[in-house]
């Protein structure tokens, strides 16, 4: 469903990707992983058509993003690191706006708009404007305006960023079963323990090169470790950073 | 603080060196325009002696006060957004720095941000004055430095304003409070400069040469001695003297009063917690229903959105508000000349067909140019989703025709019937005024696209965009007001215009025109996307 293809990204002399290649295929959930400024967005904003990349080509269910950009975007809904919003429009216009973009007919967008404002508890304030919104219920909110399309592909950026538990248990329940066959889900997170139990694979990318990818079990097995975050120490430099400092040195 | 500031702005050049110093070098340009100008009325006013210290009195006054006005409008929203609203702030009074310090230094930011500009364009003025009299050295320092000051003045008041608003609006609504607020203080400013009636000058009937003298020596003298403008006026023209007259010792006393009080009450006001003005409240909502008008179709979301969004944005609601008074203005003005005879109604036509393009022109600065900007950081909504760049763009196109066309049909149509102006020019006027309306759409949506403003309406004149559209925008406006000539020419002559073959040829010349201002810059914002995305 998501195919990279020796995708490079540079700015001036500073390569954020270095050839990457890789696939997500139907039914799959995958994690992109990796340490701050490792090119996890700037992955993502290629394959939202945000980001052109330097080179190399990236396919959505088959369609070139830069190609075809509109058809591309037809298949994917996506939720950005940060959910900035319109402020001056109320959650059930966004909804209606998002629904018009992707053509999705009025009694079925209204049934849909319904069926999210409740999956994500948001029918109460569905008409309040979103500048009084906390950042979770806009977190939420993108949510829902990313599945208001039923996309064949779900692409998010750090999806638990502040949502309060119950929006947390749906978000996590959603990665987990959004994915079957003629879906797939790509999302990035710096959770490890998420990434662990949602993804059917995970993906380790390190100053712009893939340098693991596997299904959670095999990666551990790999590396011979209990869980994800000690290969994630093991394989990025962070982990110098991330040794526990010396009390005294503090002192 | 000052040194942190400093090398903020250095990193910024120096990571966008290109579009910083092309903003300079334009900025360059215009000061040597209004100093070259200067030069130039002061060499023709020195060929009337008996009018030129009443005319210099009362035009230095008029350009200080029209510009503290302006300094004044977007003082309020600018010192919301900097004294109290600024994401540095927390951080700032959390660090070990007296905050009478940080705010002194924020009253600093809204002066420089907000009077800057004026400041800019009044500096080449007054050295064209002093340069022109052979002024002494001292005169240089004191009349910029007065200068400073008028324009100090409105940025404190419009802090002291702020402080209402913070203290007294809504929760949450401080800055809607407060742009309507400019709004009606903008309408008021223009009252009062209509309430001078300069038209009363024209219906004078002079007997006598010394009826002339008496009444410029009147004039001169009789500016409003209340308003601080007109003190710095009687400060530069002092100084050009080699003295310091009363008025500058107060208008600077005044200013360092004015900023060391209101960077105390901001201090106090934000340790107090009346930003609260600035938080949003939260309400139970549930889903209305749709719209009949609700659009499930791109171009109708898309349209339906940006109507929503503008004009439920109090800035673009005051910007409404204040062109409407303008042109009200406009309109009562003219109405009130004295246009007497076929001939001098003629002239005033055609003075206003060339000063409608630069009013539409100027209006779509603050309509068209911010279209795209004003997705900011919700543009990722309709850039991710199926939605063509090309539809992005003309969609934006379609919306900034919506807003300019009135405007053209009001200058182009109701004023030439105000005038009185015969069938031929009104039909001049109108079809000009549409071609301008649709090259400024034009050319404000594709520039703006190219080079976005920032979302606060007050950041759209100091951008790069900004002063690309007003130079291309004049060069556009002066090109149509030239096509326009031709016409007039031929009517004052007596010949027809609209019967013979050449009135097709004006009209393919005109629409060629517009068409190459509006749609190149369309064309380049549809095949060479930059993201609006602000912040």
């Amino acid at each position: 469903m998501i195919r990279y293809l020796e995708v490079q990204k540079r700015y001036g002399r500073f390569t954020a990707l270095a050839g990457l290649t890789l696939e997500v295929k139907p039914g799959e959930s995958l994690a992109l992983l990796g340490p701050n400024g490792a090119g996890k967005t700037t992955a993502i904003r290629i394959l939202t058509g945000q980001l052109s990349p330097s080179a190399g080509r990236v396919f959505l269910d088959g369609v070139d993003v830069w190609r075809e950009p509109v058809r591309a975007k037809a298949r994917f809904g996506y939720v950005p690191d940060r959910p900035y919003l319109y402020g001056k429009l109320t959650a059930v216009e966004l909804l209606r706006f998002v629904a018009g973009l992707y053509r999705i007919p009025r009694p079925e967008a209204e049934r849909r708009i319904e069926e999210e404002l409740a999956r994500f508890r948001l029918t109460r304030y569905a008409s309040a404007l979103i500048e009084t919104y906390s950042h979770g219920m806009r977190q939420k909110l993108t949510f829902a305006a990313a599945l208001l399309p039923r996309p064949p592909v779900l692409i998010v950026d750090e999806p638990m960023v502040g949502l309060d538990p119950v929006a947390a248990r749906t978000v996590r329940a959603l990665l987990a079963s959004y994915a079957r066959p003629g879906r797939a889900v790509l999302f990035s997170t710096h959770q490890l323990e998420l990434a662990e139990s949602v993804a059917d694979r995970v993906a380790l990318i390190h100053r712009g090169r893939l340098v693991l990818l596997g299904t959670p079990e095999e990666v551990r097995r790999a590396h011979g470790s209990r869980n994800l975050e000690e290969v994630f120490l093991r394989l990025t430099e962070d982990a110098a950073d991330a040794r526990a400092p010396d009390p005294d040195s503090l002192a | 603080m000052l040194a942190l500031r400093i090398r903020i702005l250095w990193h910024s050049l120096r990571t966008a060196p290109f579009s910083r110093v092309l903003a300079l070098l334009l900025a360059g340009g215009v000061a040597v325009l209004a100093y070259r100008g200067t030069l130039w009325f002061l060499g023709f006013l020195s060929g009337y002696p008996f009018a030129e210290r009443a005319v210099l009195s009362r035009s230095l006054e008029g350009l200080f006060l029209l510009l503290s006005a302006a300094v004044l409008l977007s003082a309020l929203p600018g010192a919301l957004a900097i004294l109290y609203g600024s994401l540095d702030l927390h951080l700032l009074l959390a660090w070990p720095i007296p905050a009478g310090r940080v705010f002194a230094q924020k009253v600093l930011e809204t002066f420089l941000a907000t009077a800057g500009l004026p400041t800019l364009l009044t500096l080449p003025v007054l050295l064209a004055l002093g340069v022109h009299y052979g002024a002494s050295p001292a005169y240089y320092p004191l009349a910029f430095a007065a200068a400073l000051a008028v324009y100090a003045l409105p940025v404190a008041l419009g802090a002291a304003l702020a402080l209402f608003f913070l203290r007294f609006a809504p929760a949450g609504r401080a800055k809607e409070w407060a742009a309507a607020g400019s709004a009606v203080i903008g309408g008021l400013l223009v009252y009062v400069l209509r309430a001078a009636r300069p038209e009363a000058i024209f219906r004078r009937a002079f007997e006598s040469p010394e009826a002339l003298s008496a009444f410029l020596a009147e004039w001169a003298r009789s500016g409003p001695s209340f308003l601080p403008s007109t003190w710095a006026a009687r400060a530069v023209l002092g100084a050009l003297s080699g003295e310091v007259v009363p008025a500058a010792a107060l208008l600077f006393f005044l200013v360092a009063f004015a900023f060391a009080g209101v960077a105390a009450a901001a201090g106090w006001a934000y340790r107090a917690g009346w930003v609260r003005g600035l938080e949003g409240t939260f309400q139970e909502r549930p889903p209305a229903p749709p719209a009949p008008w609700e659009g499930y179709r791109p171009l109708f979301a898309l349209w339906l959105r940006d109507l929503r969004r503008f004009f439920r944005d109090p800035h673009q609601i005051a910007q409404v508000l204040l062109v409407f008074v303008l042109v009200l203005l406009y309109l009562v003005s003219l109405r009130a000349m004295p246009l007497e005879g076929l001939l001098f109604k003629r002239v005033v036509g055609f003075l206003h067909l060339a000063f409608q393009g630069f009013v539409l022109v100027a209006v779509g600065l603050r309509l068209a140019y911010p279209l795209f900007g004003l997705e900011g950081r919700g543009y990722w909504v309709v850039e991710t989703a199926p939605v063509s760049r090309g539809m992005l763009v003309f969609s934006r196109f379609g919306f900034a025709l919506f807003l300019l066309l009135p405007l053209a049909l009001a200058l182009g149509l109701y004023v030439p019937g105000a005038i009185g102006l015969e069938g031929g020019l009104v039909w001049v006027s109108l079809v000009s005024a549409l071609a301008v309306a649709v090259g400024a759409a034009g050319l404000g949506v594709g520039i703006g696209a190219l080079f976005p403003a920032g979302e606060q309406s007050g950041e759209v004149a100091l951008g790069l965009g900004g002063l690309l559209y007003m130079t291309a925008g004049l060069l556009f406006a002066a090109g149509v007001a030239l096509l326009d000539a031709y016409p007039v020419h031929r009517v004052l002559s007596g010949a027809g215009f609209w019967a013979g073959p050449e009135s097709a040829v004006w009209l393919l010349a005109l629409w060629l025109l517009a068409g190459a201002f509006a749609f190149l810059p369309l064309l380049f914002a549809w095949r060479l996307p930059a993201s609006p995305r602000v912040g």
